[in-house]
């Protein structure tokens, strides 16, 4: 029968655990300060009604409970309108645990109370995208498990005291502070272990993305547009719809790409400001918009149309038709991005977003019916070829002309030196490859804008004088000199998503992941992917390790390098190195262990038939022991009192005797005295009376009384022992 | 719909089942079930925040296991207990471990029934170690010789998740617990042909007054003050008087030890009542400068159980520790114990005699007076249920008492 809890301990960390879970949902759902507000609220709240619990004898007043489960249910309801379903659910549920609170007396209300916290936790862990979110997590484990030692203590002291027995005297000694602690951080070295070291599946995303149109992506003339087929009138007086874009936003997605202005150092952006969140297996190149008309500085493009689409059945939208290759499906979540344009892998065939129409242009860009807010979270899928890691954009060019096309002040300097490079290759994408491995090996990566003099192009400039640049020299020589050469291509600019936080499990895409990269068109394979840029890593075929530790030591190298890119100096870089080293050491670890393994499963494979047949033997063995069971006790019985000193004969006996008999199903039985246990055996072998009270005296005389027997006691002790197991062993 | 009582909701049937699965509930199964819900939600969204707080959950399990078995390493157990109390009283008792491995604290340790007196009794000891004890009080609750054995320990330690047991050795430690006497005030005897009332509370004729029983002629020798003169004068010659040795203030109590006779569970067990009567029959007349003596069962080498009646503290003493370790274990009819126990008799002896089989068995033949019988409902102590029962005050027989399972024994010796 459960009792009124006890220990004061309990309820503090209760209060801890309630007031961290009601801080994990605030610091997802809100800003800062709404969040701080929220947490104070909900720790004096949760706190208030477990004083009461604590100090107040009988349950509370009923107008107290059902007030605050009336305030929680308006609170609620209000909530449903303003933020949604789920987060009305969330916040009635703090509420009730606020409601029952007063009347947490019991275990099973404390366990109750943890189950709420729970849920509360698993749903901030499963929006939170920041790596100090663990910090929370620690502190409510800590309080967690807090909670568990002491319930269980409360279970313990309930079990020990007879309902009807009065209450000892004093206070219940408490389970020492100090040790808690120690045993928090035993358990949090375990977990860290774990979650460092053990390979995690790949996630299946049921139901992970909603799908449909919400108010605010939609405009009634892209949806006319879609269905009909037929592009609106634009003239005085027509309407675009809900959702309509002012033509500010419409220009900007035909806002050129300058090549002098680094799109990561924009003047009023922090370059290490995250902009997106995405989750995938591998690193992504996410296609923003592609610039085929370069003018000495800029690019620019040459097509603008796109076609509208309507989402299929499923909610979802039909990018492309599906193929053959890799199928990636990744998540995006957004904090910060400009413009209506969708960042997508190459080759996108679905994609799932809230919105009831949109804009697809011939190169694969993706636009919404008005920019991207933060909070927008879309899933798509694309296809990467199963034969070479760059990812590939299958859209055919009708016309190559536009992506032949160069400057009519293009330097033949440029073309020159692309024949040299390219002069070793004989297939175009060796040519490809050969322009690209030279800018990457020589030129070098750098912010500082490129002061160009009379005559020369920012790009000559780069190729030939300061041979250092930003990623858009990088991308703009690369497909300058591919056409040179003839080989279609495109400048590309969207984001890298390469840097993954395996605490959070995203790819954090920063301000600084603005990136611009090229698309050469290659016959017979498509738009392949090329990083001219040396700063940034060649497309590979490279997943994530399924190791914490390896992606920790990746993720720190990556941020390292970013912030040694931008001339800064900080603890990431000896955190890396801390990373590196563990992992090596573990690396080496496994190694030695799978080298092991290996050398036994060959063995194993090796001697097969024998293993099979030895397991056989000994199955049939354990089978025909297990039968035997008694005989082979009785048989080691006598073995082992044939080896026993005869001082310690009786003891060994007895001993044996509970062995044997425990083999009959007569084994002692908890709490059961010398003598309680041999009358019940006497009553199944009334016969041996005698013989068991002889062991019996033997056996206290020599367990309590410290005598020693003699020879004569010892062999009557061993007769008498004989005389039971043959009995016992004829069943 | 009867005024005043409240109106069904409908909802009672479905709080009722739901109730019911409230047993199937334990913390392991609680605990396993949201560490699949964390999994399954950190899987689905592959989430890794999500994942650390399953490996949060995974370490508070494995833990639970190696704390539980590193709680349990080797140690004993030492008791400090009163020799001797009975049954119904609250005793003082000391436990504390005496690690004799690492760690020398040992944390939420749980001894399941430690004292075999007292079964319903647990202890549990959040803290202790080399330097702390445990003062606890404990019920005794069944009677007995007993020698603290070795003693089953279980840990959960730290979350109660994962359960260990081990087998403690216990240093030797014993206490006797005598069974529970009711105070005598007043207890009816059957009436004899030669008392009109016999309460044991009138003094009864002390040993070694004779009886006298027929006359003889003298012979040399006879003690002169037994010359029985009016029939020495009718039959002229000396006639003397025969006197028997009589006994009126010894009492036997004989118990009935076949354990087929008996039945009921701990302290309602028929046997255990009967051992209560005895014991404060037998208390009260030794108490008050009688005799009384104990007897029961029987071996090819006499009676189990045998004391005679004297009188006495040690007498007192002797008989209790006898009644504290006498158990229902010898499958021997009743009447031959009595017919076994027939060398015994003296003339003036009360008998005390217990019928438990359902078969009522006759008087001994060698009894001159009426025994006194205790009479067992056998089958009311078969008797699972006894919800709702009031106990009774005990029915009166024409030889002796009824008592059933219900019977109030504090009542019938008042």
């Amino acid at each position: 029968m459960m009792q009124p809890i006890r220990i004061t301990g309990l309820y503090v960390g209760l209060w801890i655990a309630l007031t961290l879970s009601a801080a994990a949902r605030a610091v997802v759902s809100g800003d800062a300060p709404q969040a701080m507000l929220g947490i104070f609220f909900w720790a004096v709240v949760q706190g208030g009604g477990l004083w009461y619990a604590r100090t107040r004898e009988g349950a509370p007043p009923k107008t107290l409970v059902d007030g605050i489960a009336l305030i929680g249910m308006g609170v609620c309801v209000l909530q449903l309108f303003l933020d949604g379903i789920l987060q009305a659910m969330l916040s009635l549920l703090l509420w009730l645990q606020a409601a029952r609170n007063p009347a947490l007396t019991t275990r099973r209300d404390a366990y109750f109370a943890l189950c709420i916290s729970l849920a509360l936790v698993v749903f901030g862990a499963s929006e939170a995208r920041s790596s100090a979110f663990v910090v929370l997590l620690a502190a409510y484990g800590l309080s967690a498990l807090a909670v568990l030692v002491y319930c269980h203590q409360q279970a313990g002291l309930e079990r020990e005291l007879p309902a009807e027995a009065p209450a000892p005297g004093g206070d219940v000694k408490s389970f020492p502070l100090g040790h808690l602690v120690a045993l928090s951080v035993g358990v949090f070295l375990v977990a860290l272990s774990w979650y460092l070291l053990v390979p995690r599946p790949d996630p299946i995303h049921f139901a992970a993305v909603p799908t449909g149109g919400g108010d605010k992506y939609s405009r009634e003339d892209w949806e006319r547009e879609a269905r009909t087929g037929t592009v609106p009138q634009r003239g005085p007086g027509s309407k675009s719809g809900r959702g309509s874009r002012p033509a500010k936003q419409e220009s900007k997605a035909d806002e050129p790409l300058d090549i002098t202005r680094s799109n990561q150092r924009a003047p009023g952006v922090d370059p290490n400001a995250i902009v997106m969140y995405v989750q995938s297996d591998r690193p992504l190149y996410l296609r923003g918009r592609s610039f085929d008309r370069f003018e000495n500085d800029r690019w620019s493009r040459s097509d603008t149309g796109t076609r509208k689409l309507l989402p299929q059945d499923d909610g979802k939208f039909r990018l492309s038709a599906s193929g053959e290759g890799v199928k990636v499906e990744y998540l995006a979540h957004v904090v910060s991005l400009p413009g209506s344009v969708l960042p997508l892998s190459a080759h996108a065939v679905t994609l799932a977003a809230p919105a009831s129409v949109i804009a697809a242009a011939r190169d694969g860009a993706v636009f919404l019916p008005a920019p991207v807010e933060p909070g927008f979270h879309y899933g798509a899928s694309s296809l990467l070829p199963e034969d070479q890691p760059r990812p590939v954009a299958r859209d055919v060019p009708g016309d190559r002309s536009p992506y032949l096309q160069l400057p009519e002040e293009f330097s033949s300097r440029i073309g020159e030196l692309a024949e040299r490079v390219s002069a070793s290759a004989t297939s175009p994408l060796g040519k490809a490859v050969a322009l690209e491995t030279h800018l990457r090996s020589a030129y070098a990566y750098s912010f500082e804008t490129v002061f160009t003099s009379q005559g020369v192009t920012p790009l000559e400039a780069f190729l030939f004088d300061t041979r250092r640049g930003h990623c858009e020299f990088f991308a703009s020589a690369m497909a300058v000199m591919l056409r040179a050469i003839a080989i279609p291509s495109r400048v590309v600019h969207g984001y890298l998503a390469q840097n993954f936080n395996p605490v959070t499990g995203f790819y954090e895409v920063r301000a600084f992941d603005g990136h611009a990269w090229v698309e050469g068109y290659v016959d017979g394979t498509g738009w392949m992917t090329f990083e001219p840029t040396a700063a940034y890593p060649v497309p590979q075929r490279e997943q994530q390790t399924g190791t914490t530790l390896f992606d920790l030591k990746t993720y720190t190298e990556g941020l390292s390098l970013q912030e040694a890119l931008q001339g800064k100096i900080s603890l990431t870089a000896s955190v890396a190195a801390l990373f590196r080293q563990l992992a090596e050491a573990w690396h080496a670890l496994v190694f030695q262990l799978r080298s092991w393994f290996d050398a036994v499963a060959g063995w194993v494979g090796a001697h097969s038939l024998a293993l099979a047949a030895g397991l056989a033997a000994i199955s049939a063995t354990g089978a025909l022991a297990y039968r035997g069971r008694v005989r082979l006790l009785w048989l080691w019985a006598r073995i082992v009192l044939f080896a026993t000193p005869r001082a310690k004969i009786p003891l060994a006996a007895f001993r044996q005797l509970e062995r044997v008999a425990g083999a009959r199903r007569l084994g002692r039985l908890e709490g059961e005295t010398v003598e309680e246990y041999l009358d019940r055996v006497e009553r199944t072998y009334v016969e041996l009376h005698a013989e068991l009270r002889r062991i019996a005296r033997a056996f206290n005389a020599a367990r309590y009384g410290g005598e020693t027997p003699s020879s004569a006691e010892a062999d009557g002790v061993l007769r008498a022992f004989q005389t039971i197991g043959m009995r016992v062993n004829a069943g | 719909m009867p005024v005043g009582q409240p109106e069904a909701t409908g909802l009672e049937s479905p709080i009722a089942g739901l109730a019911r699965l409230d047993r199937y509930l334990s913390l392991p199964l609680v605990f396993a079930f949201l560490g699949a819900a964390t999994f399954a939600v950190a899987w689905n969204r592959g989430i890794a925040l999500v994942y650390a707080l399953f490996a949060v959950l995974v370490g508070a399990v494995l833990v639970s296991v190696a704390g539980a078995r590193w709680m349990l390493r080797d140690a004993s157990v030492r008791f400090a207990l009163p020799g001797e109390a009975s049954v119904g009283d609250w005793i003082y008792a000391t436990a504390s471990v005496i690690p004799r491995a690492r760690p020398y604290s040992r944390h939420l340790l749980q001894m399941r029934s430690p004292y075999p007196f007292a079964p319903a009794q647990h202890l549990f000891l959040t803290v202790c170690g080399r330097d702390t004890q445990r003062s606890h009080r404990v019920l005794c609750e069944r009677r007995g010789v007993f020698r603290m054995s070795d003693v089953v320990v279980a840990c959960a330690y730290p979350f109660g998740l994962v359960n260990m047991k081990r087998s403690w050795a216990v240093e030797p430690a014993a206490i006797t617990v005598y069974p529970r006497t009711y105070p005598v005030s007043r207890f009816d005897l059957p009436t004899a042909s030669h008392r009109t009332s016999g309460e044991l509370e009138r003094p009864a004729p002390s040993v070694g007054q004779e009886l006298f029983r027929e006359t003889r002629d003298y012979r040399s020798g006879d003690n002169p003050r037994h010359i029985h003169w009016r029939s020495s004068a009718r039959h002229g010659r000396l006639i003397v008087k025969q006197f028997d040795a009589i006994a009126t203030s010894e009492t036997w109590i004989v118990l009935d030890l076949d354990p087929g006779n008996h039945a009921g569970q701990g302290e309602d067990h028929s046997f255990e009542r009967a051992v209560e009567i005895a014991a404060s029959i037998a208390a009260h007349l030794i108490r008050s400068g009688l005799r009384c003596g104990i007897a029961g069962g029987l071996r090819e080498d006499g009676p189990v159980l045998m004391l005679p009646p004297a009188a006495g503290g040690a007498h007192l003493q002797a008989v209790m520790a006898a009644l504290a370790g006498v158990q229902a274990n010898c499958p021997a009819d009743y009447r031959s114990v009595l017919a076994a126990l027939a060398p015994h008799y003296r003339r003036g002896q009360q008998w005390i005699l217990f019928q438990h089989a359902h078969a009522r068995p006759a008087a001994p033949a060698f009894l001159r007076r009426p025994a006194l019988w205790f009479r067992f409902d056998t089958g009311s102590f078969s008797d699972t249920d006894l919800s709702g029962r009031r106990l009774r005050v005990p029915g009166r027989l024409a030889d002796g008492f009824a008592i059933s399972r219900d019977t109030d024994l504090a009542a019938l010796f008042r």
